[in-house]
């Protein structure tokens, strides 16, 4: 599959941490730290910075530096079997992806989008395995998940894990641990959980993140790039 | 309390939320014209109700549930706004306008040419077409919904897409329409075809259009932006068309039988000459 050469449009910016956070918040805080990180990377020569836009790749995501490797994450299916991320998935197009089911905005956006952007894709780019790690183990029950998944697409992966498991899995990401906010009245609370798809391509790591505002004509565009990307070292210094 | 409807961040809700410039407008509308009115004496009472009703629709289409899924959740919704303002809610508030707002609309030489201009059906084809149109690309959907203001002022360009739209065949009384019968009748079935332009983008689209609505928090699972974007081009086309030809079909129906009744007349008056000539009583 040859990659796209075309420049793709402005890169989008990469929220480190979101979920608990307003849909506009989360979007204000990606701009400003997409900004930031720019403006540091304009400051360098040569090498990628975190953050950095994927655009010279041709893709609408954001370049993470150094790449994240394919983690094993610890996790459990919602059919209750052992899920080894890195080894069910290993030379394959991957994408991670935390959130909880109880998530008003954010997760099931996000989730919908991807489903309906794989829906469209014919051949390269169609086989992508989504995987959903549930953040919320007081709710989100395996069968929880499975009904939560399964509105978007029955071939999600969802894993879920105890509050320990789960912080050994985003420490394994690299991410602070998930955090609550206090419930409201009526009991209700927001997890605090990374709001960016992690892609990870046949290299077994992931160079790029896709936040929170990527819409399905992005995916589109994207998925059928990545599922060949071998990150070239002559455009910037990603891999 | 928020005063007007724009796109928020915050997770669907159907708790009441009222917005109070709706509230303020409909007063407004309703004060004058029952002045307008009373003024007047004993208006009708078909444009006594067609009045309310117009005030209601345009209360309905600026106020919670509708105004809030509109501007940032359902495009759909939004798309009944337009409707609502647009082909409803200002042809009734035209046909019931107090006769001192066509007078004063005449009331100066330089009002009464503004009017005139504006009333000229390619112009008013133009301008009501380029004012929808714009309202429907997503750069202004995206600039403006995203706050009170500038969704305010989508509101108020609606109204006057509609007023442009509907003068040359409604104006408040006592100014004659500019079109009647056939003219009239051909100026509206042009006024229906233009909206098939953005409808057949939204449809026919592979991707939704409006970064807002697909980015917005779900209302309904299962309904997602891509079937939201093509039932609001069904809307557009669908009920939309409807109600334009119900007024073109109303209005032709009504020319007919106003041509129809002139003929008879006619007739009849022959035929009295003619007894009248023969020297016979002429019975009437």
């Amino acid at each position: 599959m040859p990659r796209r050469s075309r420049p793709r449009q402005r890169p989008r910016p990469a929220p480190p941490v979101a979920g608990a956070l307003s849909r506009r918040t989360a979007l204000s805080l990606g701009v400003g730290a997409a900004a930031t990180l720019a403006l540091a990377a304009c400051g360098r020569s040569g090498g990628a910075t975190l953050g950095q836009s994927a655009a010279a790749y041709g893709y609408h995501g954001a370049l993470i530096d150094p790449p994240v490797p394919r983690p094993s994450l610890g996790l459990t299916t919602t059919a209750g079997d052992p899920y080894d991320f890195a080894e069910a998935t290993r030379g394959r197009l991957a994408l991670l992806f935390f959130g909880y089911t109880s998530c008003p905005d954010v997760c099931p956006v996000h989730l919908g989008i991807l489903a309906r952007s794989l829906e469209q894709l014919r051949g390269p780019g169609a086989d992508t395995t989504v995987v959903f790690v549930a953040t919320d183990p007081a709710r989100d029950t395996p069968a929880r998940v499975r009904e939560f998944l399964d509105q978007f697409d029955r071939d999600f992966v969802g894993l879920v894990g105890t509050h320990a498991e789960l912080d050994a899995a985003t420490a394994e990401m690299g991410q602070a641990a998930i955090t609550y906010t206090e419930p409201d009245d009526e009991g209700r609370y927001a997890a605090v959980h990374p709001s960016q798809i992690w892609a990870f391509t046949a290299d077994d790591r992931s160079h790029i993140v896709y936040p929170f505002g990527t819409r399905s004509q992005d995916w589109v565009d994207d998925l059928p790039g990545l599922a060949a990307e071998t990150w070239d070292q002559s455009v910037g210094s990603a891999s | 309390m928020n005063w007007w409807c724009s796109a928020t961040d915050t997770a669907w809700s159907w708790t009441w939320r009222p917005y109070l410039g709706a509230y303020v407008v409909a007063g407004l509308l309703l004060l004058g014209y029952v002045r307008g009115w009373r003024r007047e004496g004993s208006p009708p009472v078909r444009r006594v109700v067609a009045g309310t009703l117009g005030i209601l629709v345009v209360l309905i289409a600026a106020e919670w549930p509708l105004a809030a899924l509109g501007a940032g959740y359902v495009l759909s919704a939004q798309m009944v706004r337009q409707v609502l303002v647009v082909l409803v809610a200002v042809p009734l508030l035209l046909y019931a306008a107090p006769v001192g707002i066509g007078r004063w609309l005449d009331g100066t030489e330089r009002r009464r040419r503004v009017r005139t201009a504006l009333s000229r059906p390619v112009v008013a084809i133009v301008a009501a077409n380029a004012i929808l149109v714009l309202l429907n690309t997503p750069v202004v959907v995206e600039v403006m919904i995203g706050s009170q203001l500038g969704s305010f002022v989508v509101d108020a360009a609606w109204v006057v897409a509609g007023l442009l739209l509907w003068m040359p065949v409604q104006p408040p009384r006592p100014i004659e329409p500019r079109l009647v019968g056939p003219p009239a009748v051909a100026y509206l079935i042009v006024q229906s075809v233009a909206p098939l332009v953005p409808a057949f983008f939204m449809t026919w689209a592979e991707f939704p259009l409006f970064a807002t609505f697909e980015l917005a928090p779900r209302v309904w699972q299962g309904f997602d932006p891509l079937s939201d974007q093509q039932t609001a081009a069904a809307i557009m086309q669908g009920v939309g068309g409807l109600v334009m030809w119900v007024q073109i079909a109303a209005r032709f129906i009504g020319w007919a039988l106003r041509e129809q009744r002139r003929d008879a007349e006619a007739v009849a008056d022959t035929d009295v000459d003619r007894i009248a000539a023969a020297g016979g009583a002429p019975q009437r």
